[in-house]
């Protein structure tokens, strides 16, 4: 198949570049398609939070902005408090699903997982590019739903019933809703599809001499990543099918005794709490489907950096799997006020609590690495930092927001705003930018600017923890979330200096963003030409050519002698020793 | 570049997918059931009794529980067999008794959905339908009920289309190179059997 397509290709009628890029099945080109759908549905995302955060500084001022962009939505430039919502949970869903998930895993998966297991190319070239086309598909079909006439979803990117469930429940609750659902049903099978490759590439195709534990931790963090997404999507399957026909067949599994502008409808016997649950059980691994690739690469980052072997390779492992583990039961601790029994509530309370052990020992490790190592402040070891600082702070709220008693107060206020996102928003995208920075010379052959890098961590960094750190005191003091408009209570007046100030520092991280992008695409044709091994790693993706070729390495595969993190050994005479070198010569 | 280094297909890989794919269809079903059970157990109307829904039999007369449900659970479980023999028969190069059996698989498929097929039309005369219930009982029995078979239908219809595909790729093929290829759809086809024997059990039976 592969050599009919290649025939084609090279075809003088079709040597053209970009039908090269387009009908590719090699597993480089369709990394470099996800990353660029994931960048531009990350801007999109990121630009749609600045507008809100527009919002809410400023509630009662028109902007032109607004009236520029959703004319129909913003009437004179004040915007519709359901768009709003509509804004709330597309931020959500593309943040989440199209850039954490989607674009996270998948740009690594398909780059590294091949690259670094030493294989020509994924287990199904074919299915991995089905994976992409149906990735792309569910991107543009979720974009889509700002064309319809009623706005996008609006029940907030957990798509809670009853305002899912009904179509007539507000604006977004139409068309957007179910734009919405469809769009995720095709992202579950797209996910499917890249998760059974994945794990069978990682299984079946590793070179010879690569046991299992002589992977680098990033290969295990995907691995496991793609064995949450394979058990928990399908659940959601379920929910979204369900759903759907809650939404247009008259069943009633998550509603019941409701009432719509006074009139009673007919449902009967079901519980939006059970939506809620088979919610969650995707909802929590999903929370580790977004970290976990982030917590892989800055495995590989740190160790390469600090010219030391990774502290704890082992438990670091052993850590990942219990990570994994356990994540797929503390998923009720997103639901202890939704009316669950509270001896559930305390089941969950004690399991999420669990869970934050292995998540320290990855951090003690972390740093362990990192004490007394030959440390280089490359951009990707600051991005990676950084993402241990993440790490840490939200890490910490969440053993708060994990307890029973405290979530009771902390439920849905700005608390929970800032926790997830510095945890697993802010780590996992400085995951995803060390993870770029870093791999940059492998997928475009050229060095990024490592000064513009330097500028664009230090903005992104500092403007994270003064947009979000601020959120926890609003946060205690009762400020809920997805709300239109504060200054309606005075009790948060005193916050409204607070909100202006976050406003303007997500612009300004907002426009950071915009030195990332400039950095990446000139790169791209003017950067630095990369050598074969920039970083001077171990790991196998280093040792193919610097052009692409079909196929990774240009003759035998190589066989892997050792693990991947033997820095500074003095054994040897460099202080890099890459697996693929034989002690003997 | 050249490309003749790429691996060539490897069976073992694709069977690994069919399992991963098993794998994860398995949570689809059991988020179906965990709904089933979830419905039934907190139901506050009365939840219909299976020994009284199904009672009809075609042909023969109204009054045999669970009878004609229990016909269509024999025959989708012979289908199992046939597959099974087709599959052993073409791991023995017999091209013909392969076909013969897969057939016969293909042919319990489509009377398997026939009878479905029956049994939909005459609950949704007599009452139960997406929503509708007689009156009296809980609303969500006929709900789960014609989702999870529904979606265990819409299973058996894809497994009938590869085992259609396939038994036509051995009809042309010249030399034998399907086994891996039957081995997986028989796979799935053994799977879709099994998760019926589980949907009979628990919301037949029980």
């Amino acid at each position: 198949m592969d050599r009919q397509t290649d025939n084609i290709l090279s075809n003088n009628k079709f040597n053209m570049k970009i039908l090269k890029y387009i009908f590719s099945r090699d597993h480089k080109i369709i990394a470099k398609q996800f990353l660029i759908t994931a960048m531009f549905m990350g801007f999109i995302g990121l630009f749609i939070s600045v507008l809100f955060r527009l919002q809410l500084a400023y509630p009662n001022r028109p902007f032109y902005i607004f009236k520029l962009f959703f004319n129909k939505f913003a009437n004179d430039g004040y915007l519709d408090p359901s768009f709003y919502l509509s804004l709330v949970t597309i931020h959500g869903t593309i943040m989440i699903f199209f850039v954490l998930t989607g674009g996270l895993s998948g740009t690594f998966s398909n780059l590294l997982i091949p690259l670094q297991i030493g294989a020509r190319d994924m287990a199904s070239p074919f299915l991995n590019m089905l994976s992409y086309w149906l990735f792309l598909l569910s991107s543009l079909t979720m974009l889509y739903s700002f064309f319809v006439i009623t706005g996008p979803a609006s029940a907030g990117w957990t798509i809670y019933p009853p305002l899912s469930a009904l179509p007539k429940a507000i604006n977004g609750s139409g068309t957007g809703q179910t734009v919405w659902l469809i769009s995720m049903s095709i992202f579950i099978i797209s996910s499917l599809i890249g998760n059974i490759n994945y794990i069978t590439t990682i299984m079946n195709m590793r070179t010879q001499g690569l046991t299992m534990y002589r992977l680098p931790i990033i290969i295990w963090a995907l691995l496991l990543t793609a064995i949450l997404g394979l058990l928990s999507f399908p659940v959601l399957m379920a929910a979204v099918i369900l759903l759907i026909l809650d939404r247009g067949f008259g069943t009633s599994f998550y509603l019941s005794d409701i009432f719509l502008a006074g009139e009673y409808l007919h449902y009967d016997g079901g519980s939006p709490i059970l939506f809620q649950h088979l919610f969650w059980f995707l909802g929590h691994p999903e929370v580790y489907i977004v970290i976990l690739p982030a917590l892989g690469i800055s495995s590989e980052i740190l160790s390469i950096n600090c010219r030391k072997p990774l502290f704890g390779y082992h438990t670091m492992i052993y850590s990942l799997i219990a990570i994994a583990g356990l994540s797929f039961f503390v998923w009720a601790h997103h639901m202890f006020i939704s009316g669950i029994n509270p001896l559930i509530g305390s089941v969950f309370t004690i399991t999420t609590l669990i869970i934050a052990v292995p998540s320290a020992i990855k951090v003690f490790n972390y740093i362990a690495t990192i004490w007394r190592g030959n440390i280089k402040f490359t951009t990707p070891m600051l991005f990676t930092i950084g993402l241990i600082s993440f790490f840490i702070t939200g890490g910490l709220t969440g053993i708060y927001l994990g307890n029973a008693i405290l979530d009771i107060n902390l439920n849905d206020t700005y608390f929970v705003v800032a926790h997830f996102h510095i945890v697993m928003g802010s780590a996992a995208i400085f995951g995803m930018f060390a993870g770029i920075y870093h791999w940059y010379p492998k997928l475009f052959q050229k060095m990024m600017n490592e000064k513009l890098g330097h500028i664009h961590f230090w903005i992104t960094y500092i403007s994270i923890y003064l947009i979000f750190f601020p959120m926890h005191f609003m946060g205690i003091n009762g400020m809920p979330r997805r709300y239109y408009d504060f200054n309606a209570f005075g009790m948060f007046n005193i916050f409204i200096n607070m909100n202006k100030f976050i406003t303007i520092i997500s612009i300004i991280s907002g426009f950071a963003q915009l030195i990332f992008l400039y950095n990446f695409t000139y790169s791209m044709f003017k950067g630095k030409d990369s050598s074969k091994n920039p970083w001077k790693a171990n790991t196998l993706e280093w040792t193919t050519p610097i052009e692409h070729i079909h196929g990774n390495w240009e003759n035998d595969l190589p066989v892997v002698y050792r693990w991947p993190y033997e820095y500074s050994n003095p054994k040897y005479q460099d202080d890099y020793m890459p697996q693929n070198i034989s002690d003997k010569h | 570049m050249n490309d003749i280094h790429l691996n060539k297909i490897n069976h073992q890989n694709w069977k690994l997918m069919m399992w991963l794919f098993l794998i994860s269809d398995i949570f689809t079903f059991c988020g179906f059931i965990n709904v089933f059970f979830a419905l039934r157990l907190n139901s506050k109307t009365i939840w219909p009794n299976g020994d009284i829904v199904f009672t009809y039999v075609p042909l023969i007369g109204y009054n045999i529980p669970l009878a004609f449900v229990t016909i269509m659970t024999f025959i989708l479980i012979m289908s199992s067999i046939s597959m099974y023999a087709s599959t052993y028969e073409y791991k023995k190069s017999k091209k013909i008794n392969s076909l013969i059996w897969l057939f016969f698989t293909i042919l319990i498929g489509i009377m398997f959905i026939f009878c479905q097929s029956l049994e939909w039309i005459h609950l949704s005369n007599k009452g139960y339908w997406f929503g509708k219930i007689p009156i009296g009982h809980n609303v969500n029995y006929s709900n789960i009920f014609f989702a999870i078979t529904g979606f265990h239908g819409i299973h058996v219809l894809i497994g009938i289309m590869i085992n259609i595909f396939i038994f036509i790729k051995i009809y042309l093929e010249k030399r034998m190179h399907s086994y891996n290829f039957l081995n997986n759809a028989g796979l799935y086809w053994h799977f879709v059997d099994l998760i019926w024997v589980f949907i009979f059990t628990f919301i037949y039976l029980i």
